[in-house]
């Protein structure tokens, strides 16, 4: 028996270590500022893991060492060993704030101060489809309103037209930007919460009604890359998925030219 | 007042008949041992239910056209029902109600010597309310629209507006007065653990030296006062959302499916921050007993005193405390202020320092020990490798950075299954095959009790371990036809088809415990009073013990509780042992 624990336990602790290590699992980085993300998850999975062989292999062998019957002394450390035990939580403390602090310092879903080269875009999450709305020629966002929502009229955002600075405004169901420009995202939601996942830019954020929240991310690479919600919206909730769609920056101009003189 | 409980009972005698006495020792007992043993086979049912719905869940997933005879092909509203119910039934019916009101109420008395809860009566009401509560979260399944879809957190406004979908109609609202039944019936159970506690210890039991199980039991209670009055508040709110034209939770201009919504001004947020307040305790609440079982069952079976038993006390104390102060570590990406999350994650860090000083002390406990393998240890030390598993990925989506990518993906649903999850069931088994014997008088079996830990071990970490990967993969959870999801997740399914068959395996595992749980109820090997030679009181009492727990006497403290002293057959010193052996 406890043999076999210690075979079982490093075995199982072997393959864990494999199966995170068998591939790349995380997708392909596709943002400027995922490398950070990157490096912080891979330097905190080598640290974890490290941990997780450590004690899985002191556990199975204190099992092993400990498979004989029969009498054995106890000595006063048998009850405990408070040096040791503060050496423990000044180790363990130290390596958790540090990697903490590390991976902390980051400002999630607020708004950031404006690049000039920036382009905004606001995304609205409903049961079950994202809307993308660019401000048009003049920069501004016109007026919404909930009553004024009416897909079946294409207006699913609510766009009040008595408002000038709605009248430019672009609605699309496909999210199209520029590479290598910042993207500022300006969430929300009509019914639910929903939360907006881009894992090739290592970006998630809640869409919230009733709040506005932010987001932003540098396309490093033109290409298609998948958006997807991640937090349970509705029975429609798995099929809640549509598309980036990062574009070589004359393209997104024409794009984006083509869609003002609609 | 022990000696007017007992007269109380003479007196029911006299005046009932026998039918009417059998049905109030059974059904209507005030017994704790009798409760204890209600709430055992009530967690029961509700683990068998609850991991039905997970099969039929992980069975859709890789083959969503199956029909089920006599239902069909699960829809997409029927998972998500799936979701909500297997999430709501093991977190409140299994890892609340099993390790603290089932083994709590049965063991605490016996273990700190005395005869009866401090509430009998309330004892009695505290389970009779969970099972109606039981009763009514299970015919959320059967009533018009089915069960609630929007998960156990049941985040607003999805579950405060019925046209959301459906189940938010009726099966919402069952679910709400089910969980507002169960939190008055916690608050009930806690009360009397909390003043039983301090009030009925038996002489010499100083504080110091309780057993780790109670001064887990203690704590958990105190959370539980703390956190389901915070959620049972929270549930009144939702319901006034619901019916009454109140807006806690819903803001204005809502519009959902095509529908403006009349509220104005509420928050989701705000429930958000209620139901975390309550669900980051509750996960302590689900983890802290099944701790305090294994330095019990570690120590017993290591033969030797419980490493560093007051770092143990402080440390449940610590995590009892940080527990409350870390809830917004479920609202990273929420929207809530970067001041916040900051905060919430430093705390959340802390809190893993009191962790590691357990599994240090468990290492330490079986450092330079001779194991006795037995079925209960074997899941002790199954435990102690699932929770260091589990426990890993926790600071590492304490990590605000991480958490934006792996926040609900299927890295979140791999830690809390392992750690609260398997960690805390594993606990569940241990305390199981450990008081079995004391509980019924027979002893399990042991080939059985290691068969169905080889099957539980493997499957717990061929099912959970590869959904770290599908959550770095970026998956998100609570999906329900993979194939019609984003491309990416298309590509995950050959993995989420091994997780099936892992799991498949693993529940198969239950079935050898099953039988072995009833089978033993028959044809057990008597057990005497003392099968494991442990320490704690409830040793020192007949198996399974009198009405009134100790005959004729009350036990007198002489010492702490895990007193191996490491040496030849009488290796142990009992609590109420006099003299030195």
């Amino acid at each position: 028996m406890p043999l076999l624990l210690l075979i079982t336990i490093i075995i199982v602790t072997l393959a864990t270590a494999f199966l995170f290590l068998a591939r790349h699992w995380l997708p392909l980085l596709a943002a400027s500022a995922g490398s950070a993300f990157d490096h912080q998850l891979h330097l905190t999975l080598a640290a974890y893991g490290i941990a997780f062989l450590i004690v899985q292999f002191v556990l199975a062998f204190f099992i092993w060492k400990s498979r004989r019957p029969g009498g054995r002394k106890l000595n006063p450390r048998s009850y405990g060993w408070a040096a040791l035990e503060v050496v423990i939580v000044l180790l363990t403390g130290a390596v958790f704030l540090t990697l903490g602090v590390k991976g902390g310092a980051v400002s999630i879903g607020q708004p950031i101060p404006s690049e000039k080269q920036a382009i905004q875009i606001e995304v609205t999450g409903m049961q079950f489809q994202w809307y993308y709305r660019y401000p048009g020629a003049d920069g501004r966002f016109g007026q919404t309103k909930p009553e004024l929502i009416d897909a079946s009229i294409g207006n699913p955002l609510g766009l009040d037209s008595s408002d000038p600075a709605a009248h430019d405004d672009i609605v699309a169901s496909q999210l199209v930007v520029p590479v290598n420009r910042p993207v500022e995202l300006v969430l929300k939601s009509q019914d639910v919460v929903h939360s907006f996942f881009v894992p090739t830019m290592r970006l998630q954020m809640n869409a919230v009604p009733g709040l506005t929240t932010y987001a932003s991310f540098t396309p490093t690479q033109a290409g298609t890359f998948e958006v997807v919600c991640s937090q349970l919206c509705g029975l429609g909730h798995y099929r809640m998925h549509g598309t980036i769609n990062v574009l070589p920056a004359e393209q997104f101009e024409r794009w984006i030219t083509s869609k003002e003189h609609k | 007042m022990v000696p007017n409980a007992a007269d109380a009972t003479r007196t029911e005698s006299n005046t009932l008949s026998p039918h009417e006495i059998s049905f109030k020792r059974r059904v209507l007992s005030r017994d704790h041992k009798v409760i204890g043993l209600q709430y055992f086979w009530l967690s029961l049912i509700a683990a068998l239910t609850g991991t039905f719905l997970s099969l039929l869940m992980r069975i859709h997933l890789i083959s969503p056209a199956l029909r089920l005879p006599g239902f069909g092909p699960l829809k997409p509203e029927d998972y998500l029902a799936l979701v909500t119910m297997h999430g709501t039934l093991m977190v409140f019916f299994v890892l609340t109600t099993a390790p603290q009101s089932a083994f709590g109420n049965y063991f605490l008395p016996l273990q700190i010597g005395a005869r009866e809860m401090c509430f009998p009566l309330l004892n009695m009401l505290s389970f009779w309310g969970t099972a109606l509560s039981f009763l009514v979260m299970v015919s959320a399944f059967l009533v018009s629209g089915g069960a609630p879809i929007s998960g156990w957190s049941q985040y607003t406004p999805l579950s405060a507006v019925p046209s959301a979908g459906p189940g938010q109609g009726l099966g919402m609202d069952l679910w709400i007065m089910s969980i507002l039944i169960f939190c008055i019936a916690s608050l009930l159970g806690a009360l009397n653990f909390i003043v039983t506690t301090l009030r009925s210890r038996t002489r010499g039991m100083s504080l110091m030296r309780l057993p780790l199980t109670v001064w887990a039991w203690f704590v958990t209670a105190i959370l539980t006062l703390l956190s389901f009055s915070v959620l049972m508040a929270a549930g009144i709110l939702l319901f006034c959302d619901r019916h009454y034209g109140t807006s806690f939770f819903v803001p204005t201009g809502l519009v959902v499916n095509g529908n403006l919504i009349a509220h104005r001004g509420g928050s989701p947020l705000l429930w958000q921050h209620l139901f975390w307040f309550f669900g980051h305790p509750e996960v302590y609440i689900a983890i802290l007993p099944g701790m305090g079982v294994i330095s019990t069952v570690i120590s017993t079976f290591a033969r030797k005193p419980v490493f560093g038993y007051r770092a143990m006390v402080y440390a449940i104390i610590a995590i009892g405390f940080l527990g409350f102060l870390v809830w917004g570590h479920h609202m990273f990406i929420s929207g809530m202020s970067p001041y916040a999350v900051s905060a919430f994650s430093l705390v959340t860090l802390v809190i893993a320092v009191p962790s590691a000083i357990k599994t240090f002390n468990w290492l330490g406990t079986l450092w330079h020990s001779h194991i006795r393998f037995t079925t209960p240890m074997l899941f002790a030390l199954g435990f102690v490798s699932l929770f260091v598993t589990g426990g890993l990925s926790g600071p590492i989506l304490a990590q605000p950075r991480l958490d934006t990518y792996l926040h609900d993906t299927y890295f979140v649903v791999a830690h809390f299954h392992l750690i609260m999850g398997m960690a805390a069931v594993f606990g569940i088994f241990a305390a199981t095959y450990f008081w079995y014997p004391k509980m019924f008088g027979r002893m399990m079996s042991e080939p059985l009790g290691r068969i169905h830990f080889w099957f539980s071990f493997i499957g717990a970490y061929a099912t959970f371990v590869p959904m770290h990967l599908l959550g770095l993969a970026g998956h998100p959870r609570r999906y329900s036809e993979l194939s019609e999801s984003a491309a990416y997740i298309q590509q995950l399914i050959p993995l989420q088809r091994f997780i099936t068959f892992a799991a498949i395996f693993l529940i198969v595992g239950q079935l050898v415990f099953l039988w072995n749980l009833f089978a033993s109820l028959r044809k057990g090997r008597t057990a005497d009073a003392n099968p494991w030679q442990a320490t704690t009181l409830e040793w020192s009492t007949s198996s399974p013990p009198p009405r009134h727990d100790f005959e004729p006497d009350l036990p007198v403290v002489q010492r702490g509780p895990y007193a191996f002293v490491g040496e030849g057959e009488k290796d142990f010193i009992p609590q109420w042992k006099h003299g030195n052996n």
